[in-house]
């Protein structure tokens, strides 16, 4: 095991497989001379040569448009995005093109595209690049929908994305490609719809991704103080979804906590909920608590973006709410 | 798609959404695809295939082939905002990508002047250093020749190439379209070009094939689709237990 950054294991996670299979290949905005904005791709133009790794002009629909139409053809191509805000640009080729082309060969045409980007709030870049929009891509059958929260999931999952055949949304977060984690040495691979359980606790089960995992983490290190043990478990993809780890850590504890920086309404977390409440409702004790952004873009002052997206003492309250140690919210609010 | 060895019947029985068409009757007339024989599927969304096909040459590119991509798109795609994005893409990296469009003059019943200023749809390539031509869509000789070249060029490493093939429709957009808004001298000009019939005639003029041989090939085809038909009506219908199956992988 090493201790690396975020984004050093993402880097890992491409070098290796440029390395492992000739038919990978990036393009994106200032990544090959640059390397990129988040310094991810940095060095792997001098290894792997212009042909693979490429830079484009802003022109995201064009950008998506070819890496899937590369993919259609039998590449493996990353195109990198810079914000997932800019994704938005090109949701044709995501959404008509890319996520439905299995089905309409009849299954005898795959896709292995991977749109690599970064989403939420870090540091008031204002509402136009910090937005969570999983729930976008959650709803549009045919896609895979990653977000890993630590480099050891980073790298285990971007591995696994370029091994597979189905288009990816590799979703990462602007604020933690500088944090560090333990990555195994040698060959990981983490494959898709497999939940990770960031955190061990018998009486509350915290459901977090991405950065939220982080939040809930740092939430159920202070209910540890108040004597709540405080179950987290990180889904890691949203598409395919590990249900069987949600709902065998939710029969243990009785309770549910969903957490997601994403805005609240049609959330991946209300879809989650009414999974635990249509399979194991005679199990809960308590109603299944959402914790999730307000139902409004992310403003740039600092602390009104902090307002605007969940922070470990709302995971606290919700959790003490499922625990009946607290009064319910009030459906108003 | 039939040049390039596409198997009739699969593409009827894909029309009467038989277990047997190209795509399991999963696609539909605007899909069909055959990845085998290098077609990589029409599209029902307009202009989505100029990015796609440019995305297949970087492929090709990427893997040190010399395959040339081809894409047909239309008058009506080129406002779409991929279609100069995509080309713009294809030009910097110099891919082995030509892009035809045939320009019938109209996008559904909307006149190519009131969609664009410039209705020479062929200079917007060369705005962006593009080679770009002009054709006769009618001709279908002069198609030929041109395309020859086109593709010897991007083999060259002269791609990606520009074709705008100027034609005109014979009837509406659809079936329930009777295509009023076309004016009457127009289409006339256009129906006496037939390029059909130019063919026809091209070909016993410069000795290619007898009236007698084409007549054959006529009837020909005529049969292996009568024969298409009825192997598509004798498919069998398509099973609800593997699409639940095939359904299980979303």
């Amino acid at each position: 095991m090493r201790e690396i950054m975020y984004r050093d294991a993402l880097r890992e996670a491409i070098d290796e497989e440029m390395a492992r299979n000739a038919q990978v290949f990036i393009i994106g905005e200032g990544i090959a001379e640059r390397g990129g904005s988040y310094k991810v791709t940095e060095g792997l133009l001098a290894k792997y040569g212009a042909k693979r790794v490429r830079d484009t002009p802003i022109a995201e629909a064009g950008m998506i448009g070819v890496g899937v139409g590369a993919a259609i053809a039998g590449a493996r191509p990353i195109v990198e995005i810079l914000y997932v805000d800019f994704a938005m640009l090109g949701m044709d080729m995501i959404v008509n093109q890319a996520a439905k082309f299995r089905l309409m060969t009849g299954g005898n045409g795959r896709v292995p595209f991977v749109m690599r980007t970064q989403g939420g709030t870090g540091g008031g870049v204002a509402a136009q690049h910090s937005q969570s929009l999983e729930a976008m891509f959650y709803s549009v059958p045919g896609l895979r929908v990653v977000m890993p929260s630590t480099p050891a999931d980073a790298k285990g999952l971007l591995k696994y994305a370029l091994r597979q055949d189905d288009p990816v949304m590799f979703l990462e977060h602007k604020h933690l490609y500088m944090t560090k984690g333990l990555v195994p040495d040698g060959e990981h691979i983490v494959e898709f719809g497999k939940g990770d359980i960031k955190r061990e606790g018998k009486d509350v089960t915290i459901i977090a991704w991405s950065n939220m995992v982080h939040r809930s983490l740092e939430a159920a290190a202070e209910l540890a103080k108040q004597g709540i043990e405080a179950e987290v478990i990180d889904p890691r993809t949203l598409v395919p979804l590990d249900k069987a780890m949600i709902l065998k850590s939710v029969a243990k504890t009785k309770r549910a906590v969903i957490v997601q920086e994403a805005c609240r309404r049609g959330g991946v977390a209300s879809d989650i909920a009414s999974i635990i409440q249509a399979e194991a409702f005679y199990e809960l004790d308590a109603p299944v608590e959402i914790v999730a952004g307000l139902d409004i873009p992310v403003p740039f002052n600092l602390a009104l973006e902090k307002v605007s997206v969940p922070q470990k003492d709302d995971v606290v309250a919700a959790v003490r709410r499922s625990l009946h140690l607290d009064a319910y919210a009030q459906a108003a609010e | 798609c039939i040049a390039w060895g596409a198997d009739i019947k699969r593409m009827v029985a894909e029309l009467l959404q038989k277990e047997t068409g190209y795509c399991r009757g999963y696609g539909g007339s605007m899909h069909i695809a055959d990845i085998t024989t290098g077609n990589l599927g029409a599209n029902g969304i307009v202009g989505a295939g100029t990015p796609l096909g440019v995305g297949a040459a970087l492929a090709a590119q990427v893997r040190g082939s010399d395959a040339v991509t081809v894409t047909f798109t239309t008058d009506g795609a080129t406002n779409n905002g991929t279609f100069m994005e995509s080309l713009n893409l294809a030009a910097i990296w110099n891919l082995n990508f030509i892009l035809i469009i045939e320009n019938n003059q109209y996008a559904v019943s909307t006149p190519i002047g009131d969609s664009t200023r410039e209705t020479d749809l062929y200079k917007r390539g060369i705005a962006i250093g593009v080679e770009s031509h002009l054709v006769d869509g009618n001709d279908p000789l002069a198609v030929h020749d041109l395309m020859v070249e086109a593709v010897k060029k991007c083999r060259a490493g002269q791609g990606p190439i520009l074709i705008e093939a100027r034609t005109f429709r014979h009837m509406g957009h659809h079936v329930n379209d009777p295509g009023k808004y076309m004016p009457e001298d127009k289409l006339k000009y256009y129906k006496d070009r037939d390029p059909v019939d130019r063919a026809r005639n091209d070909f016993v003029e410069m000795g290619g094939a007898t009236a007698a041989e084409i007549a054959a090939i006529e009837k020909q085809i005529q049969e292996e689709f009568e024969e298409a038909v009825e192997f598509s009506k004798n498919s069998p219908e398509v099973s609800v237990e593997e699409f639940r199956e095939f359904a299980a992988i979303y």
